[in-house]
């Protein structure tokens, strides 16, 4: 039997009996294949309703040795996830098998919890997998989108703009469209991959005017009456066929053609009358009772007209041609042609304006009771009776949700009454969720929480536990509340309010593993490394990393990840942080995800722990590849990318770069996140600082001078950079003060990365004061902090002053290993900038070993990927170091960099 | 607010007011219609269009004129 869902990605049956076309047929086989493989990529149907566009795509396929992949779309599909994956379905009626890995990478990429995670989905490496799933089917096949007018959504016509653009010869496009879609087609246009099938083609000739009433009534029409049947109907063929429909009940066709001649009516409406007109009373009922339905069963029919004679009246309507499509081969699924629907509906709504709402809320009945909430739903609103449809709609909303139908939620919750939303908790729940990941109207989302706690929540530890782990029970629906209320305080940066909600909220899960956990993980954890207790945010952590792999959704976990390396970076454990992040790697790997963005982000973190041990090549290699995996994803991993690699810049003393770096994030980056913003400024201050910007630094600080106020642990870096400030104006009394404080401060939040460069800015501090003795005891306890991890940069970045309180502690024997290696680096550094000093060396001074050598083989002609082969390096570091070569030399390219370096004599040994 | 007036080929009733959302039709002259009234915004203009185009009329004329606060805008 086939479901409604299944009718969807069927080809439907053609009817025997149509008015062939072969010269339509024929312009559409132009230059379409050679040897088995498409030559162009797209054929164009896009005509106004009633041109038989549908049709003429089905005679067509239906000549053609090749397999066709059908869509037939509607307004429900405008949401990605679920327009792709008919996609992926029709393909896989093709040729099974083709798909299911783009299939099972859209469910994962989608899956909700990686959605509330993790912001908008991605589509761009789902259509790369699904690109070359399709080059590699035995057979080529064509995909036909049939009603694409349909689809408004940016995000779909972009993906099939790109689907385009990548299209393998194995595969074509067909496009059935009442508008001309934005899919890039005067690009297809100029490169001759388009064939366009518009209204004039589709228009019938004279000589198919004959044939079609000749058919259809036996009436063999004469030339001066065709010349009046081609003037009134402009050879639109629904308009010609309701005329002959008419006309086979009708004794004087000549009149008939007269008529509609001198009339000047709209054409459709003025043959519908004709049409209804000579209709029995039972057809004429049964046509009007049904129209309000897009597409119905037999026993649909005779549950909303309460009789039995559904079959034989579908039947009757097939044979009389009454437009009534048949949806699959089985002859199950039908619906209207859609111009005649639209009509008889209003036609309906004319005649017995009442009766519309209630076909529509018996429909909803069946619906429901046949399982297919959605559709109830639909109904359900367009009968306005929205008491009823969020009734049904509670029923399931978890599981749409989870679904990732958020698009189609937003579009019932808008459409619902406010009082029907307001009757149920569940619903202002997720009200709110689907506001909260829609950018645009996260500020709505408050109204529906408010309404959520509203709600009691008595009595909730006595009832029974719901069917499925996706349901919600009452404990689990005040957790989520509160999970929601935690969000939307951290993203509006309120520190306080964030933690009085997520405080306890493990307590509302803890009964099994629901789906709901690994979020709820999520947040707690977050909320335990607000407040310093690292210890459990690593369990926290731990157990939504589990519950994300139990439920097998490799982004969710790569987000966690994510998130987990960033405490753990907090709490200087840098070794774990390369442990996790190859851990996640892996998993990623294995589940097909190793080349997203989110799995970029890990590499990028892995490049911050390799320049804080000063391996700054290694360093370089990975937030590249971090960069280049971000490429298509969500802006806020490519901006975790850019703060990387803008702190790299800093250590490398490329402080230009830095700047046009910053420049682009403040103008493309800014107010995505708090916490990116945040980093943003840090940033900006340490420029200003090394630059000797006194006061620039100063006006970024000014706000959060004050010790008490922000608790949040991305504000490490911002104290001390209060402090860097101070010593950098000489207040070493002011700096003294605020490290003392500061110290307990990172004790309390957990940070052993702050407290450890606030001892060694502590210990430059005493130095100044002259404070010998005090200041070692404080750079004695910096090295035991650093020294486990191996923690290089942070004593590098805070200068001469402690190179020299190395050298003292070297003199005394103290650590000797460590602190050589340390003095070590920075003996490297001296050779190769000093702070603030910035194009002031002679550019010789500067470039390093590594760089003279690929200097030299780009001077000698090598291409990037050359150097890459030859010094058996990636290709992105030689792109890192070629670019590091044109700044310090100021050259704009590779001829130019050659040739100040020979001026300048580098080369030469 | 925005004041929509469009003119399409074929003649329809007065009957048709509820299908294009309480706009005023009416038969205007050499077998054509007009459409016309207030609007909300721009997406409600767009509305209009493609329940037209639904329909499969042709227009022959669009005048959408701006009202009150997004007139100004316009200046």
């Amino acid at each position: 039997m086939t479901t409604l869902m299944e009718v969807k990605y069927t080809v439907p049956p053609l009817r025997s009996d149509l008015l062939q076309r072969p010269g339509l047929s024929e312009k559409m086989n132009r230059e379409l294949q050679s040897d088995g493989r498409f030559t162009r990529k797209l054929t164009l149907i896009s005509a106004p309703a009633g041109y038989g566009k549908t049709t003429a795509a089905l005679q067509w396929l239906q000549a053609l040795d090749s397999c066709t992949a059908w869509v037939s779309l509607d307004e429900g599909d405008n949401d990605g996830r679920v327009f792709w994956s008919y996609v992926v379905r029709a393909l896989s009626e093709v040729h099974g098998g083709v798909g299911k890995k783009s299939a099972d990478y859209l469910q994962a990429e989608t899956t909700q919890l990686a959605g509330m995670a993790g912001g908008p989905t991605d589509y761009r490496n789902f259509l790369k997998r699904l690109v070359n799933e399709m080059a590699s089917l035995p057979k080529p096949a064509i995909l036909v989108l049939d009603d694409y007018h349909v689809i408004e959504e940016r995000d779909i016509h972009d993906g099939i703009s790109y689907l385009l653009q990548h299209l393998p010869p194995t595969v074509h496009v067909v496009l059935v469209t009442r508008v001309d879609p934005p899919v890039g087609l005067s690009r297809l246009r100029g490169r001759g991959e388009i064939l366009e099938v518009r209204a004039a083609d589709l228009r019938l000739d004279a000589r198919a005017v004959r044939q079609l009433v000749c058919r259809m009534t036996g009436y063999d029409v004469r030339d001066d009456e065709l010349a009046e049947l081609l003037k009134s109907t402009r050879g639109w063929i629904t308009g010609l066929q309701l005329f002959a429909l008419s006309a086979s009940q009708s004794d004087d066709i000549s009149q008939l053609i007269h008529n509609l001649a001198g009339q000047n009516r709209y054409i459709l409406e003025y043959l519908l009358d004709e049409v209804l007109a000579h209709q029995p009373p039972e057809v004429r009922d049964f046509l009007l009772q049904t129209s309000p339905l897009n597409r119905f069963t037999p026993s649909l029919c005779d549950h909303v007209t309460k009789s039995s004679r559904g079959l034989d009246m579908l039947m009757r309507l097939q044979r009389q041609n009454l437009f009534v499509v048949k949806l699959d081969e089985a002859g199950r699924w039908y619906r209207y042609h859609p111009l005649f629907g639209q009509l008889l509906r209003h036609q309906l709504a004319k005649e017995r304006p009442r009766e519309v709402g209630r076909i529509l809320c018996r429909a909803a009945d069946w619906y429901r009771q046949k399982g297919m909430v959605p559709a109830a739903v639909d109904a359900f609103i367009d009968a306005e009776a929205f008491g009823q449809a969020a009734d049904v709609l509670q029923e399931e909303v978890e599981k749409l949700w989870y679904q990732g139908r958020e698009k189609q939620l937003l579009r019932w919750f808008d459409a619902l009454s406010e009082e029907s939303i307001m009757a149920h908790r569940r619903l202002c729940i997720f009200y709110c969720t689907v506001l909260l990941v829609n950018a645009a109207r996260s500020s709505e989302a408050e109204h529906y929480l408010t309404a959520a706690e509203r709600f009691t929540s008595d009595n909730y530890e006595k009832e029974a536990e719901p069917g499925s782990f996706l349901r919600l029970t009452g404990a689990e629906m005040e957790g989520l509340t509160r999970a929601l209320r935690a969000q939307l305080a951290a993203f509006s940066g309120d520190a306080e309010g964030f933690l009085a909600a997520a405080d306890g909220i493990m307590n509302y899960f803890r009964a099994r593993r629901s789906n709901w956990r690994p979020l709820a993980a999520t947040l707690a954890a977050e909320a335990s490394e607000w407040q310093g207790d690292v210890r459990k945010c690593d369990r926290l952590f731990r157990l939504a990393l589990e519950d994300g792999r139990e439920l097998k959704d490799p982004i969710f976990c790569l987000l966690v990840a994510n998130r987990m390396a960033f405490m753990k970076l907090r709490d200087a454990k840098l070794t774990e942080v390369l442990q996790l992040c190859s851990d996640q790697l892996e998993f990623a790997e294995e589940t097909g995800f190793a080349g997203t963005s989110r799995a970029g982000t890990l590499w990028s973190l892995q490049g911050e722990i390799h320049r804080e041990r000063n391996e700054l090549e290694c360093a370089a290699e990975c937030i590249q590849k971090g960069i280049d995996m971000a490429e298509e994803g969500p802006p806020t991993a490519a901006a975790w990318n850019l703060i990387w690699r803008l702190r790299l810049l800093l250590s490398c003393r490329r402080l230009q770069e830095m700047e046009d770096l910053l420049g682009y994030v403040r103008e493309h980056m800014m107010g995505l996140a708090a916490w990116i913003d945040r980093k943003v400024i840090d940033l900006r201050v340490r420029l200003a600082i090394c630059r000797g910007d006194h006061a620039a630094a100063e006006r970024l600080l000014t706000p959060f001078m004050k010790m008490d106020e922000p608790i949040g642990p991305w504000y490490d870096e911002t104290h001390l950079n209060i402090v860097r400030l101070l010593l950098a104006q000489d207040r070493v009394l002011g700096a003294v003060q605020r490290l003392e404080s500061l110290e307990d401060y990172f004790s309390e939040r957990g940070s052993t990365r702050g407290r450890l460069q606030a001892t060694i800015l502590r210990s430059v501090a005493l130095h100044r004061l002259d404070r010998a003795d005090a200041a070692s005891v404080q750079l004695r306890a910096a090295l035991q902090l650093g020294e486990a991890e191996g923690f290089v940069r942070s004593f590098l970045q805070e200068g001469e002053e402690v190179h020299a309180l190395l050298l003292k502690c070297k003199d005394r024997g103290i650590c000797s290993c460590y602190v050589q290696k340390l003095l070590d680096e920075f003996a490297g550094e001296t050779d190769t900038a000093a702070p603030g000093d910035e194009g002031q060396l002679a550019p010789a001074d500067e470039i390093t070993a590594r760089e003279r050598e690929i200097l030299r083989l780009l001077s000698e002609g090598l291409s990037n990927k050359e150097i890459a082969d030859r010094l058996f390096i990636s290709l992105n570091t030689v792109k890192w170091h070629a670019s590091n070569i044109y700044s310090k030399l100021g050259a704009a390219n590779r001829t130019e960099a050659a040739s100040i370096a020979k001026r300048l004599g580098i080369l030469q040994d | 607010m925005i004041k929509l007036t469009v003119r399409v080929i074929g003649v329809l009733g007065p009957d048709w007011s509820d299908w294009f959302g309480g706009l005023q039709v009416r038969a205007a002259d050499c077998g054509k219609t007009e459409i016309s009234g207030q609007l909300e915004d721009y997406a409600a203009v767009y509305g209009v269009i493609e329940r037209l185009r639904d329909l499969g009329m042709r227009m022959v004329e669009v005048r959408v004129e701006p009202l009150g606060c997004d007139a100004q805008k316009r200046r």
